[in-house]
């Protein structure tokens, strides 16, 4: 119980530090909007945008949200004072940490990869059908990117924060998860697809994720002790 | 563990396996098949002369000595054709004549047929889809051949290795290409179970083993990739495919090589160990993951994957088995050596680095 | 570089020499089943280990010296 307390006190600082300075997060969505616009721009020029196929929307959509998803996660652990840290660690329990930015930096990533989906059923379409596969796909991912960055940010956070570290470390872990991702999104393009032809990604999908939280909360009270 | 690494006997095993699978491994001859047929078509009515050229046959061996001979057919999911007379005139080359009936039943315009041979010394063996007939008058009522010779699935007399087409003497890369797979997971097996326990004791010598297996971890991978790539180049045409097991190992080297990264980017030596540690088990799920779960969605070229029979009947041929084996655990024991080396000197090291620190 | 390249033809001549040593009149078929079975590969991966074995083992034999000089007593 004490555990629970502790973690939604941290997700509520955190919360009111972003509320706080909005331009963190003002800038990322700036930064999926830039890239969809020069998407936008290089293929408009070529007239190509209206036959854009599902599959390059689907790898862009993703890739959009790769690279926007490292920008707002890597600074999780470093983004206060190093007192401000030492203080938290006299007073907190590690696990509740963990707990608290995994939940946190999840909802930062659903918010950020709706606004995302937005932005690109404006400016490059929609081809979604099955509306329920897509939304299923977007929580999915915002979970796994969020787990796997999270705990990536608390590791580069140890060898200083580097951001070049932190996408040499994220990528090649991230693979799986994209991977799955945009194979269950392919479906989200189809008109009423029975279950039973896409449980076994989202299965795996949910598999993914449950590891990757049971690995965060045992792996990261040893990251935190020193 | 380290007691382990310091003996002898599975070195010496090691050694003994190496060795054996390279004896083996190249001295055991490769199964009998078909090169080439001359011609590769008729027309249905025709009585036609095939020259079938073999490939480690040795015809003259089966016709001269054995009372049975040799047999050979032409075949497809419907017909069976048999030869009227079958004539060995080397080791290498054998004539067979077929009477094809002209009323022979042809589905489309031209029906392949497979040619197989049955020799009394090597066996069964056969060239797939190789020979066409065609339909010259279609006024004809057809009917279905069958042969009155029974057409039996023989094994040879020798211990070889199966002929298969698109791979030929190549398929001997089992033993030297895929062990390199199974000791960079070995290794990599090692170093997660290595870093366990160094969260678990806070001892630094299994710091010291998680760092240098990743080491010869991805030396093996490397070596791995680059045999695959030759193979690959002489089996399907290019160096790279996307293929789930190339883009597993590929990103086993990525995920391995940031390991090193990291390791280096870090300087305190506490903190080193214990970051690298947690990457390293993170690192190993989801890697485990992605080689595990993400194949079984994606096709594959690789055998036993995706859609991908070719293997599948030769992949238990226990003549293969014989050699795989031993030549897997050969270098997974390899690799266990040449870690145990660096381990050891990295041991002295740090504490030679110790003693040097002394006024 | 240019000495690399230079190099090539010499392994050429190399793999060149066993398929014309196998090309007398009587051992002709031979040859080309030589080519067809495609053993060169084999032999290529193989070779291609244990040059990265024995490249280890270099390596190994550097690192080792270096820790020597390091070590107290002299070896």
């Amino acid at each position: 119980m004490q555990l629970l307390k502790e973690t939604w006190l941290l997700v509520r600082k955190d919360l009111l530090l972003e509320w706080r300075q909005k331009y963190a997060l003002a800038g990322v969505i700036l930064y999926v909007f830039s890239v969809v616009y020069l998407v936008y721009t290089a293929l408009s020029a070529d007239n190509a945008l209206k036959d854009i196929e599902k599959k390059t929307w689907n790898i862009l959509f993703w890739v959009t949200i790769l690279f926007a998803a490292v920008n707002a996660v890597v600074k999780s652990f470093n983004q206060e004072s190093r007192e401000r840290y030492i203080y938290y660690y006299t007073i907190l329990d590690a696990r509740a940490v963990i707990l608290a930015k995994l939940a946190y930096n999840t909802l930062i990533m659903l918010v950020l990869s709706s606004i995302s989906s937005l932005i690109f059923f404006l400016m490059i379409g929609n081809p979604v059908q099955s509306p329920v596969i897509f939304v299923l796909s977007l929580v999915l991912g915002a979970i796994g990117f969020s787990f796997v960055l999270t705990m990536l940010s608390a590791i580069a956070s140890k060898a200083g924060g580097n951001a070049t570290l932190m996408a040499i470390l994220s990528f090649p872990l991230l693979l799986p998860t994209i991977m799955l991702l945009q194979k269950l999104t392919r479906f989200a393009f189809l008109p009423d697809v029975p279950y039973s032809s896409y449980d076994n990604f989202l299965v795996s999908m949910l598999a993914l994720d449950a590891a990757l939280a049971a690995l965060s909360y045992i792996l990261f009270p040893y990251l935190w002790r020193d | 563990m380290y007691n382990f690494l310091k003996q002898w006997w599975w070195k010496v095993l090691a050694t003994v396996l190496i060795i054996y699978t390279l004896i083996m491994g190249f001295l055991i001859p490769l199964g009998t098949g078909i090169v080439d047929i001359e011609p590769s078509k008729t027309n249905a009515g025709d009585t036609v002369q095939v020259k079938i050229e073999g490939y480690n046959s040795h015809f003259l061996k089966g016709n001269g000595n054995q009372s049975l001979g040799i047999k050979a057919f032409l075949k497809n999911d419907e017909n069976l054709l048999c030869a009227a007379s079958v004539e060995a005139k080397s080791d290498r080359t054998l004539w067979a004549t077929f009477e094809i009936p002209a009323d022979l039943k042809i589905e489309s315009k031209t029906d392949f047929y497979s040619i197989v041979v049955t020799d009394p010394y090597d066996g069964t063996f056969f060239l797939a889809n190789a020979f066409g007939i065609s339909r010259v008058d279609t006024s004809l009522s057809s009917r279905n051949v069958s042969c009155v010779k029974e057409l039996t699935i023989e094994k040879g007399a020798a211990t070889t290795f199966p002929y298969r087409e698109i791979l030929y003497e190549t398929i001997r890369n089992l033993f030297f290409h895929v062990p390199m797979w199974f000791a960079m997971i070995a290794m990599l097996i090692f170093s997660f179970g290595s870093s366990i326990a160094y969260l678990n004791s806070g001892n630094s010598r299994y710091d010291i083993y998680a760092h240098q297996a990743v080491i010869v971890g991805v030396f093996f991978g490397i070596l791995g990739l680059l045999s695959g790539m030759v193979w690959a180049k002489n089996t399907w045409g290019a160096y790279w495919t996307n293929d789930p097991r190339l883009n597993g190992a590929a990103v086993g080297e990525l995920v391995y090589i940031a390991y090193l990264v990291l390791r280096n980017s870090l300087t305190n030596d506490i903190t080193r160990s214990k970051v690298s540690a947690v990457y390293n088990i993170f690192g190993f799920v989801i890697y485990i993951v992605f080689i595990f779960v993400v194949p079984r969605i994606n096709d594959s070229l690789h055998p036993g994957q995706g859609g991908n029979p070719a293997f599948s009947n030769y992949d238990l041929d226990s003549t293969l088995r014989l050699v795989f084996y031993p030549a897997c655990m050969g270098f997974i024991l390899l690799a266990f050596w040449l870690s145990a080396i660096l381990i050891r000197m990295e041991i002295i090291s740090k504490e030679s680095a110790f003693i040097d620190s002394k006024p | 570089m240019k000495k690399v390249f230079r190099t090539f033809p010499l392994f050429g001549l190399i793999l060149m020499h066993q398929v014309l040593f196998a090309q007398n009149p009587s051992e002709a078929p031979a040859a080309t089943l030589w080519t067809t079975g495609k053993i060169h590969t084999v032999i290529i991966i193989a070779a291609l280990i244990f040059s990265g074995i024995l490249f280890f083992l270099i390596v190994l034999e550097r690192k080792l010296a270096k820790l020597e000089k390091q070590l107290p007593t002299k070896m």
